[in-house]
């Protein structure tokens, strides 16, 4: 296995160069045979017009007049439509999880490997947002961020940094569901304790940070010069005002942020029973309105409980709740994302892999499995859009001009992306892109070595 | 023999619900025997096809029993589903236990069949797991119907399951885990070994079939094998995935003289597929997995079309995927995508198997006179927003497509 | 409720061949009369105010109501009388000793000479109320060996090969406790030649597969002689350790092809249409249980879909794994599951006493079979009835 590693950055540095040379244009006109604006009408023979990365017109191809400078990619054999959100992923970094059971106070910035095939592959399915939330084992994660699928370096992919925290119900490997629970309970009520033992110690005179700047003749500046009162919903701190914000300790400022409401939720869900648990703790500490629950299909039987609380719902993977009795192995089978839209929950699918089972791929098997067409491409697009709070997900004057051009209709099995547009800038042509072709036809990429067969050694132990 | 009565106690009691009459209409009959009927029909009573064509058939048959659907193909057929008893399935004492067949070691009530069935599938060739070099007997069997054997039996010769590669040498240690010991745990260990014993079994059967050497008992069984497979008469099932074990797979035929040949796995069979057109071999793909597979084979997804434009008779397999995702209804869908023609993949998992196995009198396609196996569609068949939303069974409607 | 002990007489007993308890034949009632509230007998019709008459250890007449004679000991229970239980399947006193990993093919192997009388677990057992037990091989082997039927008191053995137990369980494949080196290694010490092993089935290796075993059994069961010759000919019942559904319809087929008498135990959802009907087409009987407390529903209503198709049925005690009280549980929860009163009963005396080939000494009230008598509170398919005395051969040998 070792033969493979120096493999496989030069690959992916061979594809990338060629992506690389994608630069955002000014204006870029796209044209297509059909546009499917997910936002009203379909447009037959339509033109997307777009300027400093956004959308500046759309519309029928005889109603927008083409600006002489500008870029034009696409034509009458492309279906163009707004490219694929991703609401949740933990690709494309080192690992996916700390082995610190709470951890708010790491970013997932310093984990993220701009060149990991993860987002290669992303534009080859038309993914061209991606929210990244660190893995579920783990019971307080560290901080997310919402980027896109291409750049050299983690700045370039930026899109909201420091964006989203990871909770998980589903426990943490080691740990039961009851002390998972606990260790949830345990990490915020340890915050308050520690914010009130502060604000204890700044009566009694201890402040620090204060006394340190005044002896070093400086003064605090803006809010870290004094604190404000706590916003918390559930629970506050009488007093916190006392306190500069910047001499709270950077390992539970995160956490502070969750309780005030100002940082986004992905709370992991295993089984029906986690929903409960999560729901419980976002009321219990005040963050239910920035939660959304990263769910199972097994959890389809607390679908009623996440309705009733008005959160969104990320359905992790599976779209099935496959059951199998453990006496007589009959099987029964729970659409899960039917149920979500049955009961009005906003909900966004993501892929199962990277590879074969994109987001295109799930919305079809979700249309497949009895959903409107319309909810099953919203659910890959304008929904996750709206979960994340981003631009994107729709083809609309002024909203980001995140398009992808298909050979076909985005469900059907044979249409393939054929290019990519992140805010104006063209980031991936499907006749320059090496490794598909390899996948295609098994074609080397030139000026790579050829990849060398793993031996399959059964007796290594 | 008392297992006459053991069939008649049972089969009476499985209750041949093939005495239904029915008619399913459909935008799109595609009949896997000829060109798609747009607008067309298929009339099944007492279990069997009675009627295709154009048109709603009204009155090919009696009874009020009449469903209208998108598409219609025949029942998908798998000659690579995995649906065997695991390690149990498959005797390790002995690399080359020829005598012995996979149905006497099937769990027919497992849920893995009902499984298949609900997606589509409606035969397939159920083989011993892979961990002797020869493992036996491959049986042709029915998804549904009665959970024995007799019921489900459409050929008990399948095919002579065989397998180049790692995993009958895996190997040289206790069946059940654990470290290779000492010489007792004698298997080959390396692929050389593995094709060695394939070689000397065949040699063997050769030498006592040229010298008319007589045997007895088991031996004889296995001779009675062995001679059936130089005869021309059973396929050998023979699992390759990399190009090496591929290469093997196609020398040992020639050498041999096999007359049939299907190799099972062959994710690289488009690196060299003009050894395989050579070689007169079949081939069953994979389910799709981009770039590497088992035995670190690369699968490029062009190989189904590749194959095809050759002539090497092909099918496609899912391997029993508990995944709706990886079942053999997608399968078509991605060769389409690398390039096969739709009417082509529809054969991959149609007729074209049934014929590698010796079943296609019975299965494989929508004629009159065959087994009323349907697969009913909500949209164009292989694609993923389409879906199997009803089955038929032996003229039995096992998934109703009105959710009963 | 209360047990009247008025006088015990007592006489010695010509010892049986295998009967061993002539230490106790010595204190062994002559004569005795016992009576009680409802006499259950073996087929589940009860005699109000029965009377069971004893001689010599052995039940001599049963009187539905009537008077005591005077002359003669006697006892009066206010409560339940029936014949001792007989439990199907169990490896009491020989934990470890019923099972020979080196080993794969023991058809002379007998669970008789495991039999040790002594041993609490036997005592455990007698205090519930059994005193009729089959001792069995365990599943994982092939060929386990011949069963024994033996009293829990007394030391007697009613049977010293009752069955030749078989496994078609994957236990039995390959694995087992010590894995496939040993056996290997039997392999060798038994044939010295390998390469002959390998190939011509010579049958010490264990075989890894279902269809492995089939030829394996096979094979032993054309060419074998002594226990293996008794079973061919039908002589010699088999008891076939199977459990997945496959498993059993694979071991009913096996017995119809070549003519095996027997019975199956294990099968836990014997509901299943298609179990039934292969074990009616074979002719075979089923041990079921013991059931545990998590047991699923389809599971405790095999009794009553085998009572429905008129396969007999016993339980297994499976000591001393489970607890003897598990004996009664099980059938109380077969009851509970919707078999009738009548079948479950008998599961327990009668019939379990056909399947362990001893119904001409046990497991019912009639003249002429062994006095075991057991004194109830009420019935003993109701949990909260308790044992007040047990007899065994006409002498009180336990007593609440």
């Amino acid at each position: 296995m070792k033969l493979l590693r120096p493999m496989k950055p030069l690959l992916a540095g061979a594809a990338l160069a060629l992506f690389a040379g994608a630069v955002a244009a000014d204006k870029l006109v796209i044209q297509a045979g059909k546009i499917l604006t997910l936002a009203g009408e379909e447009i037959e023979n339509g033109v997307i017009l777009i300027e400093n990365g956004r959308i500046a017109a759309i519309g029928a191809a005889n109603s927008i007049e083409t600006p002489w400078d500008a870029t034009v990619i696409g034509g009458p054999e492309h279906v163009a439509m707004p490219g694929f959100v991703e609401a949740h992923s933990n690709s494309g970094m080192d690992r996916t999880n700390e082995n610190i059971d709470v951890a708010p106070f790491l970013d997932i910035r310093d984990s993220v490997d701009p060149v990991a095939y993860y987002f290669e592959d992303c534009l080859r399915w038309g993914i061209t947002t991606v929210n990244l939330q660190q893995g579920w084992n783990c019971v307080v994660g560290g901080q997310g961020m919402i980027v896109r699928p291409h750049g050299m370096t983690v700045e370039a992919m930026m899109m909201r940094p420091t964006y989203g925290l990871k909770l998980s119900a589903r426990p943490k490997s080691g740990k039961s569901r009851a002390t998972q629970a606990q260790a949830l309970r345990t990490a915020f009520g340890d915050l308050r304790r520690y914010l009130e033992d502060l604000v204890q110690s700044e009566k009694d005179e201890r402040g620090f940070a204060k006394r340190e700047a005044l002896f070093q003749g400086r003064d605090l500046e803006g809010e870290k010069s004094e604190g404000k009162a706590m916003t918390g919903k559930a629970w506050t701190v009488a007093g916190l005002e006392l306190i500069p914000r910047g001499a709270i300790d950077e390992k539970q400022a995160p956490l502070l942020d969750v309780v005030e409401g100002n940082q986004t939720i992905y709370f992991e869900c295993d089984r029906a029973m986690d929903v409960d648990t999560a729901l419980s703790i976002a009321r219990d500490n005040g963050f239910l309105e920035k939660t959304v629950l990263v769910v199972d299909a097994d959890c389809w039987e607390a679908f009623d409980a996440i309705a009733a609380a008005g959160v969104p719902v990320v359905l992790d993977g599976e779209l099935v709740h496959m059951h199998r009795d453990p006496l007589s192995g009959e099987e029964t089978e729970k659409f899960a994302a039917g149920i979500l839209a049955e009961k009005g929950i906003p909900f966004a699918l993501t892929s199962r892999n990277s590879s074969t089972q994109s987001l295109w791929f799930q919305a079809a098997k979700a249309v497949g499995f009895g959903l409107d067409r319309e909810d099953a491409l919203a659910a890959v697009t304008s929904s996750p859009a709206a979960i994340l709070g981003v631009d994107v997900g729709t083809l609309e004057t002024g909203k980001l001009g995140n398009i992808v051009l298909m050979t076909g209709d985005p469900l059907k099995v044979t249409s393939l992306v054929d290019h990519v547009v992140i805010e104006g800038a063209h980031v991936y042509d499907r006749s320059k892109d090496v490794r598909n072709k390899q996948l295609l036809d098994g074609t080397q990429p030139s000026g790579t070595q050829a990849e060398p067969t793993p031996t399959v050694a059964k007796d290594e132990e | 023999m008392k297992l006459g009565t053991i069939l008649f106690g049972l089969a009476t009691l499985a209750g041949t619900a093939a005495a239904q009459s029915l008619v399913v209409a459909a935008e799109h009959v595609y009949t896997a025997a000829g060109d798609a009927i747009e607008g067309g029909f298929v009339a099944i009573a007492d279990g069997k096809i009675v009627g295709v064509g154009p048109g709603v058939g009204s009155g090919s048959v009696t009874g009020d029993e009449r469903l209208e659907v998108h598409s219609i193909t025949p029942g998908l057929i798998d000659l690579s589903p995995r649906i065997d008893t695991g390690a149990y399935s498959v005797e390790q004492t002995d690399e080359t236990p020829i005598d012995l067949s996979v149905g006497d070691a099937l769990d027919l009530f497992s849920y893995r069949w009902g499984r298949e069935l609900r997606s589509g599938v409606t035969s397939v060739l159920a083989s011993p797991a892979d961990l002797a070099v020869i493992g036996g007997l491959s049986c042709v069997l029915k998804t549904g119907g009665a959970p024995l054997l007799e019921a489900r039996l459409l050929n008990k010769f399948g095919a002579l399951r065989a397998s180049m590669g790692s995993s009958p040498s895996s190997g040289n240690r206790p069946a059940r885990g654990g470290r290779p010991i000492n010489f007792y745990t004698r298997r080959p260990t390396t692929r050389m070994g593995v094709e060695w014993q394939f070689r000397q079994t065949f040699y063997d059967a050769l030498a006592a079939k040229k010298n008319g050497t007589r045997l007895e008992g088991i031996a004889a069984k296995r001779q009675g094998v062995l001679d059936r497979v130089l005869a021309g008469d059973l396929p050998v099932l023979c699992q390759a995935w990399p190009t090496q074990d591929i290469r093997t797979a196609c020398y040992l035929k020639e050498e041999f003289g096999i007359e049939k040949m299907i190799l099972d796995g062959a994710a690289e069979a488009w690196r060299e597929p003009e050894l395989l057109v050579r070689s007169g071999c079949g081939v069953v793909l994979p389910p799709y997995v981009a770039g590497r597979t088992e035995e670190g084979a690369f699968y490029a997804l062009d190989t189904a079309a590749k194959l095809h434009e050759l002539g090497v008779p092909l099918a496609l397999s899912g391997h029993g995927g508990r995944d709706h995702l990886d079942r053999l209804m997608h399968q078509p869908g991605w060769a389409m995508r690398g390039g096969l023609p739709f009417d082509a993949a529809l054969r991959a998992v149609t007729i074209t198997p049934a014929r590698m196995v010796g079943v296609d009198s019975r299965v494989g396609s929508l004629e009159v006179g065959k087994d009323a196996d349907l697969v009913l569609w909500s949209g164009p068949p292989f694609e993923p927003s389409s879906h199997v939303i009803g089955v038929v069974l032996n003229g039995e409607l096992v998934v109703d497509p009105r959710g009963n | 409720m209360i047990t009247t002990l008025l006088l015990s007489s007592f006489l010695g007993g010509a010892p049986d061949l295998y009967d061993a308890s002539e230490t106790s034949a010595a204190l062994r009632a002559k004569t005795l009369q016992v009576q009680a509230t409802t006499v259950l007998l073996g087929d589940g019709t009860k005699l109000e105010n029965g009377i069971v008459l004893v001689r010599d250890g052995k039940i001599v007449g049963i009187e539905r109501g009537g008077k005591l004679d005077e002359a003669m000991p006697s006892v009066t229970h206010d409560g339940y009388l029936t014949a001792g239980l007989v439990a199907c399947q169990g490896e009491l006193g020989a934990n470890g000793e019923a099972y020979d990993a080196t080993r794969s093919f023991l058809p002379e192997a007998r669970m008789a000479h495991a039999f040790s009388p002594g041993h609490s677990d036997f005592q455990r057992a007698l205090r519930n109320g059994i005193t009729t037990v089959v001792l069995t091989p365990t599943e994982e082997n092939p060929i386990g060996g011949l069963t024994s039927v033996v009293k829990t008191h007394g030391g007697t053995i009613l049977s010293p090969e009752a069955h030749l137990a078989m496994s078609f369980t994957t236990t039995a494949l390959a694995g087992g406790n010590l894995g496939f080196f040993f056996r290997f290694r039997a392999a060798q010490a038994a044939d010295g030649d390998l390469e002959n092993t390998a190939n011509s089935s010579s049958g010490a290796r264990t075989p890894t597969s279902h269809s492995g075993l089939l030829r394996e059994l096979n094979d032993q069961l054309e060419n074998g002689t002594g226990a293996l010759e008794r079973v061919r000919t039908g002589k010699l019942p088999v008891l076939m350790e199977a459990w997945d559904r496959n498993e059993v319809v694979r071991a009913a087929r096996f017995a119809a092809a070549n003519g095996l008498k027997g019975t199956v135990r294990g099968l836990p959802l014997a509901s299943d249409p298609y179990v039934i009907a292969a074990l009616e087409t074979g002719g075979l009987s089923a041990i079921l249980g013991p059931y545990g407390p998590s047991q699923k529903r389809r599971s405790l209503e095999s009794a009553r879909a085998l009572a429905e198709a008129g396969v007999p049925f016993a339980f297994a005690l499976d000591a001393p794994h489970h607890a003897p009280e598990s004996l009664r549980w099980t059938a109380a929860a077969a009851l509970g599951a919707g078999a009738d009163h009548a079948s479950v009963w008998k599961a327990l005396t009668k019939d379990a006493a056909v399947i362990a080939g001893v119904a001409n000494r046990v497991g019912d009230l009639a003249p002429g079979l062994d006095a075991d008598l057991v004194l109830w509170s009420g019935d003993p398919l109701n949990l909260a009835s308790r044992v007040d005395a047990v007899f065994v051969q006409g002498q009180r040998v336990h007593s609440n």
